[in-house]
Formats: structure tokens, C-alpha cells, sequence
């Protein structure tokens, strides 16, 4: 393809039409084999429970929520279903955001009362409507896993082992249980942890849930006083998101991996101080941030919008600026369309959350790290949370000991005003100042007009009722004159801050530099392919004047 | 007893006519704290008994148990000059008392930023040399720091004892020794002619030159024996200095003066300074080493010197320094030299001004600091923070270059990032103290007016290192001071015990204040680590951190180094990246810079702010660049000063200018981790060929542009013999000839190689000097040591960048294990990424 000047590249989106989906079932095990005769099929995709549990709940429409990779399947599965139960089916493409996560807002659209979930998922609890998970069936030689269990544990076997399957292989974990308890030896102290295959929607059983004994959304009965990290944990699965949550957020018990694929052992959790102190350096640098985007990564997650309420809150305490994003699906492209953004922070279900910000412009993190690096007293302990709840949890305890502490520095010091003392920061080595934007705080400033343009545009919708009050007040006081004779009064807006130190900012109006020039008409049509593009004349778009 | 107060000392600091601030300057081991001693016991601070061996200005324990300054310390002291001399001061004084602020600073280079930190606040420095070892590494690097600072110097010749005593020189030999050091001094300010400064070069018959022996506590200049002699040849004073220096002899039996060495019969005469300065002290120490008692009195009795009963009953060594000290005291010596020949305050800051301030010439901090005037505005430069008992605060220590600086008043903190008109690294705060720094000891003050040296309580929690605090709202920043030595070791430090994080990262904030070089960060794989520039500096920083700072129990890792990553070669081929949307491409070519150039960067003296239009002309004189693409430097980076830049060549593209923003990020971004093993990239020019946009602009915005311009500055990288430079040392090592092998073959071993081999005329000492790369240089010195006996001692200093050359592909080459070994303690997956992961086909 020859570079043909702006006109050649316009993309008729043929790109995303054409992308082949990897279904190759080696490598993405637990995906259904496109030999797979119908009978198999069935099993594989549970239509006998799924189309129970539709009847005995007497649901009207269902919304099926497929990934990609299963999506071949999608319109038989969608058959047979209406074809036992009469009732109409819809499939949902392209979610939102991750496909792991339950996508309740798709589902509305078609006004379903209950979605089943297929493929691999988070587990993470719903808000609205009732869920079925189909895990799917990915194949394991049991007994293959229970040698490999025995050799790892065999001489510790009154140690508190606890089997975490990955959940295309939650159909082996009872036969492989029962097969360990039918060792010679047995082990006294072994639990597992289950996915459930149904969730009601209604928050209040989902939030009854007992945190310490819920593992990356599954459910697990621990003993009174007993912590994960008193724990051993195996996991049955590849290398997976799941995998990764699990270490991170039980990152000192010891866990080890048995990837049924392979058959393989190993010891997964000597990785894991290496991520950790990764995500260290990221709450430093959500330290220095000044700009934050709180991005929207799931709509579905229970209590997500009070996780988004509470980081606003937080962020504002913490005297600093945010600009709420909601983007789809997360990628390098679409963030780094907001330079001036020092830190994302991403709301999303577990497995979505830790973002590797190696490629992103600018570092995503999540709300547990938020919480670190901004509310004070608190200290980088090794421990990591993910689930809203905890976060939450986090939040309503840290809003007493902030003021507590501060107290305290404060009679240290002597020093009456202690809230701009600059802190050390541990990226640049350096002091830095954070800027402080809360609302009604004011600086005035003599600055030219365009200053006091940017502030309204900077503003932020919370703080006008500060800003007018501000206004009156500094309008009631004296300004001083400058140089210019401009008065005018400059909240301090980081929008206006970055905008100053671009190099383009945008068109110049050159008031009354240029000649008068004749009106004319301009470009019309869409971006995809204006009108008077070469090469777009059979396709003409409507002219919109 | 003390022989002064601090009300003596508050009321001289209005007279700035007489102060003295002066810090004093060597190279490590020539005696520099021990030469204040004597007059830190003529102040009467510490008893004269004591005095070279107390080394007051030592004030931490580990400085007294190695031997050796580590932090500079500052003490005011207060003399009395005798009223005959005072005409000899060749600047406005007003009454005989004297205020000397002193700054005694370390010498060993690993400390080089706390020399350069004593200077920034002095106006006059002592240079120390040693009359055996003559000048050193350190010596030349501090006194041209000295002079850049536009510092005047004098100059002790110190450790004389050891000429006589152990080398047993002759008169001659030893006047030979003396000028050839006052030559190569000479020299080296001689480099640095300053008009405003006039002539700095120092003159033993002007008075600028001392000799003495710190250790036994006496010293002279030649000014004392001329005063001593102008009397009883019955000439002027001034004449009779220039008859005691360089070829003036004198012909006892015609008592007539003379320029050559041989009377009118051929008889060799003895050099004036030998007969009238050498031979007394000769004959003294001949005498009194030798046990001749009588001729000993006999000598006591006509140099007027009267002993106490007990010091008569001493012998040898014990009596020479009691004799000498009455003799010639070296606190006399010092004293006048200081008053005489150093600056004022008044003198010094009308030509200091313009180098020390950022702000225009004649602004009113200009001017008050011009005229060192206490009614103008304060402007006050901290040049380092001094630990108090209080943990984790500090003093800020300070000169007062303009106005008065007193407890209460509310000034303006800015920070060395501060840019006049805007609103950050800047802080308006009450200075809750005013405090005089007398050694380990504080006195409260009220004030402290222009031209002083002054510790402030309260402003430490607002600067790191340094700042400037003054009270004018136009004040631009004093400048920032240039060290000599970079932070280039880096160990990574880790508490034992997790809970004690917290103490840690409070450690590392005040372990960066008390140091001026050290450098406390988190890596991106969130290590702690802390940076110096030696081995030595980086030793006491994390015993310092371990025990005073953090106190909690560490582990360190070991040192490791950092890279630059650079080019070899203009890019194989143009390469070509496409956004995400593929809608922009953009046309890139890498290029190595020059490596002038890229020092030139590095120094300011080819900078952001400077003027586009007179940088391209001086990169197309200077560096050949074409006149077209220099004008058109984009960037420059990373931390958008770094030594790579950003061109844009292309020509007539539309809506460039709207990219230029998204361009500038990601170059920054790349040139911070470079595409190797993600180190800073350095000497690196990218040039954009040609870039095609989406005419609309909702599609060419920063999310497109910015990875992509990422992508194709790698890209471009991959594809021009990428490389690394490793940090290089330059090591001086000062030996006798007998363990020459034993340094080679360590230099060997290291990968390091020598450059230049002197003996030092009329010693058995060799000067060695070598580079050495910083990665072979931990344990060096020990292994050096060992390897001769302990008779070799290396100072390193960080000198250049050196390109390890090579193949990135050839797994052989010490480069590719270079990257890999990075790219390892990184976490990175092992291999460098693959050009396609960059590159785009059209």
C-alpha cells in the first residue's frame, strides 16, 4: 500500500470485521471443540441446568453473554434454549468491558431479567439482575493432579491446604477431592474453595459474605482464626488473571500451581514480592499525582458506584483534581489522550484491576493504591486488596485517624499552618509541592483574560457554589492593579496550568490581524470520509449545513 | 577561656568591612582541620595544648575515628589585629577587631559537593598543600572550583616539619620544592584570568603564600620576617618581602644585594630566602633535635622567646613545637594572611553578584547584593542543611548576601525549581531562629545582616538541599550550585523487618537533605535505592541512613551502576510507525550526537532557553549541523534538558505543529527509558523525515500520536547500532616506584588503564593517573591497598561516559551481557524487544 495522502488511510472498519479469533482449543483450554457433536455441545454448554433454572425461576428474557472465542456456538446454544424453555434468548456481543465480568448494562439494553455468563469469569458479584455462570469444562487427568498434590504435600499433611480451581475446571475439584480422600493417608486439614454457579443478583447475600473467608469471588469456610496466610494454597489452571489476583492479594501464604494442560507443579508465589514492589513504586507515584482519572472499568461490579464516590471523596480531602473517564475497554490509544493526567485510577472487578502500565503513557492503578498513597497514615504493608468491599471497608475507618494525625504533626511543628509543606518525593528523589485544587480554595491572581476563560473551562461542576462565593468575596476586597491593567481573579485550574505550557493551544483568533476574507463553504460529512475527499465522490455523505 | 562573646561577634557582623568569610580547601590528607586548630585556640576555643590534634571542625565521631572531614563545618571566630598592621589591608576597614567565618570542608573527592557548598557562601578559601606530596587531584579540582565561584585564593604550604625531620632537604632543595608548587598553582589559576577579579595568582613575596606545619602549630609568611628585617636594614618593609623571594641573594661581606648566585670571585651565595627565612628555622630544628642545649638558649635568648619553667625540661620533638609555636605561631601567619589579602564581603560581592544571581543586573536584589547592603532587600542563599540534635530537623546554613535576616520575619522560600511569577517551589514562611554555627556548638542571634554566614531554624521543611529565601517579590533565584561529582554508584536498600518501611522512606528524605550530592529514589521495580559518587560517600551515607536517619536494621544490596544508552550509527533504514487507528504514520531516522556535543548539553552550555536562532547558528559553526535542522530542534531530553534531541526535518507537513506537544511526551518518555534495557538514553539526535496525519483532528490526537512517536523513536533506535556507555572514573593514585606493578596489575584486572605516569621531581613519589569503569571500582580501593601494602591510595572522580562498543545481537560481547544483566535485576523479559514490535511495514 502506497502512502496516498490522508484520504487512503480511512478505515471502512473491515479490521474488526475480519479479525480471526484465536479457537484453537490446545491453547485456550476449556473451550468447546468445534468436533464436538451436538450431545457434547449440550454438556459442554449445560443447557439441561440452564434451561432448569430458567423455568424454575420463571425468567422471560434471557441475555446469553458469550466471549469470543465461544461465540461460534452462540446461536445454537441461543436455539436450543428457546427451543426447551419457549422463552426468547438474546445474545450479547462485545462487552463493554472485560469478558469475565457479568455485563448487566447490555443486558438492560434488551430489558433481560436474567443473563447467563459463559466462559471464564471473575466471579465478581452483581447489582442488578440474577446471574447463571457456565463455566465451561476444561479437560484434567485428575488423577494426575492428586499425584502431583501428594508429592507436594505428602509430608505436611496436617498443614492447611486449600484447592482453588480455575473455574473451567471447578467440575474436577469434587472428583479430585474425593480422590485425595481416598489416599491411604489422608489429609486432615484440606478445604476448597467454590465458584458458585448462580448468583441471585440481589446485593444483600453477596455482601453478607464474610470477606476473610471469600478468595478472588469464591467461597471458602475457613476455621475461626485461621487466616489464607496461615495457609497453603493450590491452584488447578494456567497461567491466568485469576492466577495473578490470587497472588497478589494473598501474597504471603505459599501457593503452587497445577496446570492441567501440561501437568506441571510449580511454585508461583516467589514472583510475587518482585509485582508488589512494581505496585509500590505506583503508589509513590500516585503520591506525586496532582490530576487524577478515575476510569470506569465495570458497570456491573456490585457497589462500584460507591467505590467511584468514595475515590472522588478521597481525592478532593486529599486537596487534588479529578476528571471522571469512562472509556470501554481499556487500551493504550485511548488514555494517552489526556496527557494531562498524571495517574489513572481504574474501577473494575478484580481480575481486571492490576493493569501492567508499561505501555500506557501514564501509570493505572487501582483504588486500594489510591487509598495508600492518599489518605494519610497510611502504610504500604505488603497487603493487597482488590474487592470493593474491603475498599470500602478501608474507607470509613480512615476517615477518623486522618484528623487525628494530623493533629499530631501539627503540634510537632509549631507551625500553625502545616498544609503546603512540601513532601519528599520518592520517585524524583526530590521535594515536591502537590498543588492544591480544592474547591473554593482561591489564589487570586492578576493574569490576562484568557486565564479567567480557562478557569471556567478547568472548573469543575462541585466547586461552583465555592467558586461564586469566592467570587463575591474577592469582588468585596480590593485587587490590585498590575502593569496591564487587568484585573482578573485565577482559580487555580490544572486544566489551564497544562494548557500553558503546551506549545499548540489550538487556533489563534488573530483579532483584527488578518483582512476580513469571504465566507465560504467549508468540509462536510464525517470524519470517516469527507465529502470533498478524492476517491469519496460515489459515496457522497448527506450534507449537514 | 574564650576570648571573645557573641556580642563582640553580632556587633563586627554590621561592620561587614571586617569579615572574612573563607572556607578552606585541599586535597585529602594535607592537613586542612588541622590547621584551624591553631586558630580556633588563638580565639581561645580550645586550649593551645590541644591544638592540632583536636581537630575541632571534626565534629562527628566517625569523622575523628577515620581521620578524615566528611561534612564541611562552619565556626566564627573573633581576632584583634595589632593596629601597626592594619595598614597593610588594601581595602576599606573600620577598627582592628576581625570576624573570620571559617568553613573547614573534606577532602576526600567522594565529599567534593560539600566543598562546593563551603564555596558558594565564602569569598576567600585557604588551599592547603602538602610540601612533600605538592598539588593533587583534589587539590586542582577544588581550586578551580574556587575560582569558577570567582573565590580568591591563598595558599599554605603545610607539613614543612616533614621536609625537614623525615626527608632531611637541604635550604635549597626545599626553596626548589616550595616554587615549583606555588608554579603549578599558578598555573592552574592562570587558566582562569578573570578581568573583574584582577590578578589571583599567589605571590609568597605579596604575602599570599604561607609556610608552616599545622600539626606543630607554626607557620610564617614572608611579610613576618620582613617586618623583622626591614627594621634592622633600615629598608621599606614591601622591599624587603621582594628581596626574600626568587632569585635575590645577599653578599655578607659586601652587604650588598645581588640577582645572581655567585659573588664577583665566583663564590656561590646562599639564595636570601634560605639565609634569612630557611636558616633560623634550620638551625632551630638542628639545634633542638640534635639535644644542643646551649645553642639552643643561646638561640631562645635572641629570637626573644621566653619558656615556662616546665616546657624548659622538655626535649627534642616535644620542645621544637613549644619553641616554634612561640617562634612563628601559625595562627599569626593565617590571621594575617586572611585579613590582609582576603576579601570583604563589601569587595567580594561586587564582583560575585553577577555569577551568583539568576535575575537581571539591576534589580534591587542585584543591587543589595552588589552593594552588600543590610537595608535592601534579604536575599539569602542555603547552601546545605546541618543536622540538629532534634531528629530529622535541621539548620539551614547559609550566607546572607542582601539585608538582614532576623527571627520572625516572614520571607519567601524558593526552591531551586521556583520561576519568578509562578507560584511553585515557592513557600512564604516565618524564620523561627537566627543562629550562629560555632563548630558543634549553636548561639542564638537576633539578626544577621549582608555579608554573613548565618544558620536559620524553620525553613528546612521547605527545601531539600538548598534554595533561596528572600523578601522581594521579584527575586529571581540565586544560582544553583555545580557539583564536581555526580551520583553515579547506586546501592539498593531494603528493610529487614517490613514494618519498618515507613522509618525507611523517612530515612531517605532526611539522609537527601544532610548530604548535597546523595540521591534517594524508588526505582520503577520499587527499590529504595540511594546514589553517590564513590564508593566512600555511599558507605558513610547508608551508615548514616542505617544509624541516625531511618535506625532501623537494613539490607543493602550491591552497588550496581547505571548506562546511558546510545547509538553507533545513522539508522539502517527510515522507519516507519502507524497509530493504533493507522491513520498516521510517522517517518523517523536515529543519528548518533556528537560527543562534545552531548557534554555541551549536559553542562548548559547548549541549552532549551537558549535562543533558537543563535543555537542553530552555533551548532552549525560548531558541530556542522545543517543550518536548517538546527534552527528546528524540537526537544531536548529526557527531563527535557537530558543530551538527546528531537528534530523535526520534515518539510511542509500540514498541521505538524498541533503534534509537536504529543511528539515532545513521548520523546521524553523513550529518552527516559531507552529501547535497550531501558536506562536514559544519551548523545541520541532523532530526526522526523516526514509524517502523514488524518486530516481530522480528532484522530491524530495524543492517544494516537504519543505511542506512536514512541514506537518509531525505539524503532529508529533498533535500527541505528545501538549501544551503551558505561560511567568512567578518573583515579589519581600518588606511590612510591616499588609498588608500580602492584597497581598495574590491579588497574588490569579492572579493565582499567593508565594514562600518565610522573614521578614528582625531587620525591620518590609517582602520580598515576587512570581510568577506570565505575562498574570494576567497588572494592578497588581496598584491593589496591592491599595489593601494595597499603602505600597506594586512589582518589576516583566520575569523568566521561564510554562507549561500550559492540553488537546488541552478539552474545558474546560484553555489551549484550552488559543488557542482559540490566534488563535481569529490571525484571524485563531477557531479550530486546524485536524491531517489528516497534516498526510498521508501509
Amino acid at each position: 500500500m502506497a502512502l496516498q495522502g490522508p484520504a487512503g488511510f480511512a478505515d471502512d472498519g473491515r479490521a474488526v470485521l475480519e479479525r480471526t479469533v484465536d479457537l484453537d482449543a490446545t491453547r485456550t483450554p476449556g473451550l468447546p471443540d468445534k468436533a464436538m457433536t451436538e450431545e457434547q455441545l449440550a454438556v459442554a454448554y449445560d443447557i439441561e441446568r440452564t434451561a432448569a433454572c430458567i423455568l424454575a425461576n420463571n425468567y422471560q428474557r434471557i441475555a446469553l453473554q458469550m466471549p469470543d472465542g465461544m461465540l461460534r456456538d452462540a446461536a445454537w446454544v441461543a436455539q436450543q434454549l428457546s427451543k426447551r424453555t419457549g422463552r426468547s434468548t438474546f445474545i450479547l456481543a462485545d462487552t463493554s468491558y472485560g469478558s469475565c465480568c457479568v455485563d448487566e448494562i447490555a443486558a438492560q439494553h434488551v430489558d433481560a431479567d436474567f443473563i447467563v455468563h459463559y466462559g471464564p469469569s471473575c466471579l465478581s458479584a452483581t447489582q442488578r439482575l440474577p446471574v447463571m455462570y457456565v463455566f465451561g469444562r476444561g479437560s484434567i487427568d485428575i488423577k494426575a493432579c492428586a499425584t502431583a498434590f501428594d508429592e507436594l504435600y505428602g509430608e505436611r499433611r496436617d498443614d492447611n491446604i486449600v484447592i482453588v480451581g480455575d473455574v473451567i475446571y471447578e467440575h474436577a475439584i469434587d472428583d479430585l477431592v474425593a480422590e485425595l480422600r481416598g489416599l491411604p493417608a489422608s489429609y486432615t486439614r484440606l478445604m476448597v474453595a467454590r465458584a458458585l454457579a448462580e448468583s441471585s443478583g440481589t446485593t444483600a447475600s453477596s455482601l453478607g459474605r464474610n470477606a476473610s473467608s471469600q478468595l478472588t469471588g469464591r467461597q471458602l469456610d475457613l476455621p475461626a482464626g485461621l487466616t489464607l496466610n496461615d495457609c497453603r494454597i493450590f491452584y488447578i489452571g494456567e497461567e491466568s488473571r485469576t492466577l495473578t489476583n490470587l497472588l497478589m492479594t494473598n501474597n504471603k501464604a505459599e501457593v503452587h500451581s497445577f496446570a492441567p494442560t501440561t501437568n506441571e507443579t510449580r511454585l508461583e508465589s516467589a514472583s510475587v514480592n518482585r509485582a508488589l514492589m512494581k505496585r509500590y513504586y505506583l503508589v509513590q507515584k500516585a503520591k506525586d499525582a496532582d490530576v487524577i482519572g478515575i476510569v470506569a472499568g465495570t458497570l456491573g461490579v456490585v457497589s462500584y458506584m460507591q467505590v467511584i464516590e468514595h475515590l472522588k471523596q478521597m481525592i478532593r480531602k486529599a486537596g487534588k483534581k479529578f476528571y471522571f473517564f469512562s472509556v470501554g475497554k481499556l487500551n493504550v490509544a485511548k488514555l494517552a489522550n489526556f496527557p494531562e493526567i498524571d495517574i489513572f485510577v481504574l474501577v473494575a472487578c478484580p481480575e481486571n484491576s492490576l493493569i501492567d502500565g508499561k505501555e500506557f503513557y501514564r501509570p493505572v492503578i487501582t483504588p486500594f493504591e489510591l487509598d495508600l498513597a492518599l489518605v494519610s497514615g497510611r502504610e504500604w504493608t505488603g497487603a493487597f486488596v482488590v474487592h470493593f468491599k474491603e475498599i470500602l471497608a478501608r474507607g470509613e475507618d480512615g476517615q477518623s485517624t486522618p484528623g487525628q494525625s494530623k493533629d499530631e504533626d501539627g503540634d510537632g511543628d509549631g507551625d500553625g499552618d502545616d498544609g503546603d509543606v512540601p513532601q519528599f518525593s520518592l520517585v524524583s528523589g526530590q521535594l515536591r509541592s502537590s498543588a492544591r485544587y480544592a474547591p473554593g480554595k482561591w489564589h487570586r491572581h492578576c493574569h490576562g483574560p484568557l486565564a479567567l476563560i480557562l478557569a471556567s473551562i478547568g472548573g469543575e461542576e462541585d466547586g461552583h457554589d465555592a467558586t461564586e462565593a469566592a467570587l463575591d468575596d474577592s469582588l468585596s476586597s480590593l485587587t490590585l492593579r498590575n502593569q496591564h491593567s487587568q484585573v482578573a481573579t485565577w482559580r487555580e485550574s490544572p486544566a489551564a496550568k497544562y494548557l500553558a505550557q503546551r506549545d499548540f493551544q489550538g487556533l489563534e483568533q488573530r483579532l483584527g490581524q488578518d483582512a476580513p476574507a469571504q465566507l465560504e463553504i467549508g468540509r462536510s460529512g464525517i470524519a470517516r470520509g469527507y465529502a470533498d475527499e478524492p476517491g469519496r465522490d460515489e459515496q457522497k455523505t448527506p450534507s449537514s449545513d | 577561656m574564650v576570648n571573645f562573646t557573641i556580642d563582640q561577634i553580632r556587633e563586627l557582623m554590621d561592620k561587614v568591612t571586617n569579615v572574612r568569610n573563607m572556607s578552606v580547601i585541599a586535597h585529602v590528607d594535607h592537613g586542612k582541620s588541622t590547621l584551624p586548630d591553631s586558630l580556633v585556640s588563638k580565639a581561645g576555643i580550645i586550649s593551645s595544648a590541644k591544638a592540632g590534634e583536636a581537630r575541632f571542625t571534626d565534629t562527628r565521631q566517625d569523622e575523628q575515628d577515620r581521620c578524615i572531614t566528611i561534612k564541611s563545618t562552619a565556626i566564627s571566630m573573633f581576632f584583634e589585629m595589632p593596629k601597626e598592621d592594619l595598614g597593610d589591608i588594601k581595602q576599606k576597614t573600620e577598627g582592628n577587631g576581625f570576624l573570620i567565618n571559617l568553613i573547614d570542608s573534606p577532602g576526600h573527592v567522594d565529599f567534593s559537593s560539600e566543598v562546593t557548598a563551603a564555596l558558594r557562601v565564602t569569598d576567600g578559601a585557604l588551599v592547603v598543600v602538602d610540601c612533600v606530596e605538592g598539588v593533587c587531584v583534589q587539590t586542582e579540582t577544588v581550586l578551580r572550583q574556587a575560582l569558577t565561584e570567582r573565590i580568591k585564593p591563598v595558599i599554605i604550604i603545610n607539613k614543612v616539619d616533614r621536609a625537614l625531620l623525615e626527608l632531611q632537604y637541604e635550604k635549597e632543595v626545599l626553596y626548589q620544592s616550595f616554587q615549583r608548587t606555588i608554579e603549578t598553582v599558578n598555573v592552574i589559576i592562570s587558566t582562569y584570568l578573570d578581568p573583574s577579579l584582577g590578578d589571583l595568582q599567589v605571590y609568597p613575596e605579596k604575602g599570599t603564600v604561607a609556610f608552616g606545619s599545622g600539626l606543630h602549630g607554626w607557620g610564617f609568611t614572608l611579610r613576618q620576617f620582613a617586618k623583622r628585617y626591614a627594621a634592622k636594614f633600615g629598608v621599606d618593609q614591601e622591599k624587603m618581602m621582594n628581596r626574600l623571594w626568587g632569585d635575590n641573594y645577599f653578599n655578607p661581606k659586601t652587604r650588598k644585594w645581588a640577582k645572581q648566585g655567585v659573588d664577583a670571585d665566583g663564590q656561590p651565595l646562599e639564595r636570601a630566602f634560605c639565609m634569612f627565612v630557611l636558616d633560623p628555622i634550620f638551625k632551630l630544628f638542628d639545634a633542638i633535635m640534635n639535644v644542643k642545649k646551649e645553642q639552643t638558649n643561646n638561640m631562645l635568648e635572641k629570637l626573644e622567646i621566653n619558656l615556662k619553667a616546665e616546657e624548659r625540661d622538655l626535649e627534642g620533638k616535644a620542645l621544637l613545637k613549644v619553641v616554634m609555636r612561640k617562634f612563628l605561631p601559625a595562627a599569626d601567619a593565617l590571621l594575617e594572611m586572611l585579613v590582609i589579602h582576603l576579601p570583604s564581603p563589601v569587595t567580594a560581592q561586587k564582583y560575585r553578584a553577577e555569577t551568583l544571581y539568576e535575575g537581571p543586573g539591576d534589580d534591587e536584589c542585584a543591587v543589595g547584593i552588589k552593594n552588600c547592603d543590610p537595608k535592601a532587600p534579604l536575599m539569602l542563599y542555603v547552601s546545605k542543611m546541618v543536622p540538629t540534635s532534634d531528629k530529622g530537623r535541621f539548620y539551614a546554613f547559609g550566607r546572607v548576601f542582601s539585608g538582614t535576616v532576623r527571627s520572625g520575619l516572614k520571607v519567601r522560600i524558593q526552591g531551586p525549581n521556583y520561576v519568578p511569577g509562578k507560584k511553585e517551589d515557592l513557600f512564604v514562611k516565618s524564620i523561627q531562629r537566627t543562629i550562629l554555627m560555632m563548630g558543634r556548638y549553636v548561639e542564638p542571634i537576633e539578626d544577621c545582616p549582608a555579608g554573613n554566614i548565618v544558620g536559620l531554624v524553620g525553613v528546612d521543611q521547605f527545601l531539600l538541599k538548598s534554595g533561596t529565601i528572600t523578601t522581594s517579590e521579584v527575586a529571581h533565584n540565586m544560582k544553583v550550585m555545580k557539583f564536581s561529582v555526580s551520583p553515579v554508584v547506586q546501592v539498593a536498600v531494603e528493610v529487614k523487618n517490613a514494618n519498618d518501611l515507613p522509618k525507611l522512606v523517612e530515612g531517605l528524605k532526611r539522609l537527601s537533605k544532610s548530604d548535597p550530592c546523595v540521591l534517594c529514589f524508588t526505582n520503577e521495580s520499587g527499590e529504595h535505592i540511594v546514589a553517590g559518587a564513590g564508593e566512600l560517600h555511599l558507605e558513610i551515607c547508608l551508615k548514616d541512613l542505617e544509624e541516625d536517619h531511618a535506625q532501623v536494621p537494613l539490607k543493602k544490596t550491591d552497588p550496581v551502576v547505571g548506562y546511558r544508552e546510545t547509538l553507533q550509527a545513522e539508522s539502517s533504514i527510515t522507519c516507519l510507525s502507524k497509530s493504533p487507528n493507522k491513520h498516521n504514520r510517522i517517518f523517523m531516522k536515529a543519528a548518533p550526537l556528537s560527543e562534545e556535543l552531548s557534554k555541551e548539553i549536559e553542562d548548559g552550555k547548549v541549552n532549551p532557553r537558549d535562543d533558537f536562532k543563535i543555537r542553530g547558528r552555533y551548532l552549525a559553526e560548531e558541530h556542522g549541523w545543517d543550518p536548517t535542522d538546527a534552527r528546528k530542534i524540537w526537544c531536548f531530553g529526557p527531563d527535557t534538558t537530558g543530551p538527546n534531541v528531537l528534530v523535526d526535518s520534515t518539510k511542509a507537513v500540514q498541521y505538524l505543529n498541533e503534534i509537536k506537544d504529543s511528539c515532545i511526551g513521548a520523546f521524553q518518555w523513550a529518552t527516559r527509558e531507552g529501547v535497550c534495557c531501558e536506562e536514559p538514553m544519551r548523545g541520541c539526535r532523532f530526526n522526523i523525515l516526514d509524517v502523514a496525519l488524518h486530516a481530522d483532528a480528532i484522530h491524530r490526537g495524543a492517544g494516537q500520536i504519543m505511542p506512536t512517536c514512541r514506537r518509531v523513536i525505539y524503532a529508529s533506535a533498533l535500527t541505528a547500532e545501538p549501544a551503551l556507555q558505561e560511567p568512567i572514573y578518573l583515579v589519581e593514585i600518588q606511590c612510591p616506584e616499588s609498588v608500580m606493578g602492584g597497581i598495574y596489575s590491579v588497574l588490569n584486572r579492572r579493565r582499567g588503564h593508565v594514562f600518565s605516569e610522573e614521578q614528582r621531581p625531587g620525591t620518590p613519589l609517582y602520580n598515576v593517573k587512570a581510568y577506570l569503569p565505575v562498574k570494576e571500582s567497588f572494592g578497588f580501593t581496598a584491593d589496591l591497598r592491599s595489593q601494595t601494602g597499603g602505600q597506594a591510595f586512589p582518589q576516583s572522580v566520575f569523568d566521561h561516559w564510554k562507549l561500550m562498543t559492540g553488537d546488541i545481537k552478539d552474545e558474546k560481547c560484553m555489551l549484550f551481557q552488559t543488557i542482559t544483566d540490566v534488563r535481569k535485576r529490571k525484571g524485563l523479559e531477557a531479550a530486546i524487544p524485536p524491531l517489528d514490535r516497534y516498526y510498521d511495514k508501509l
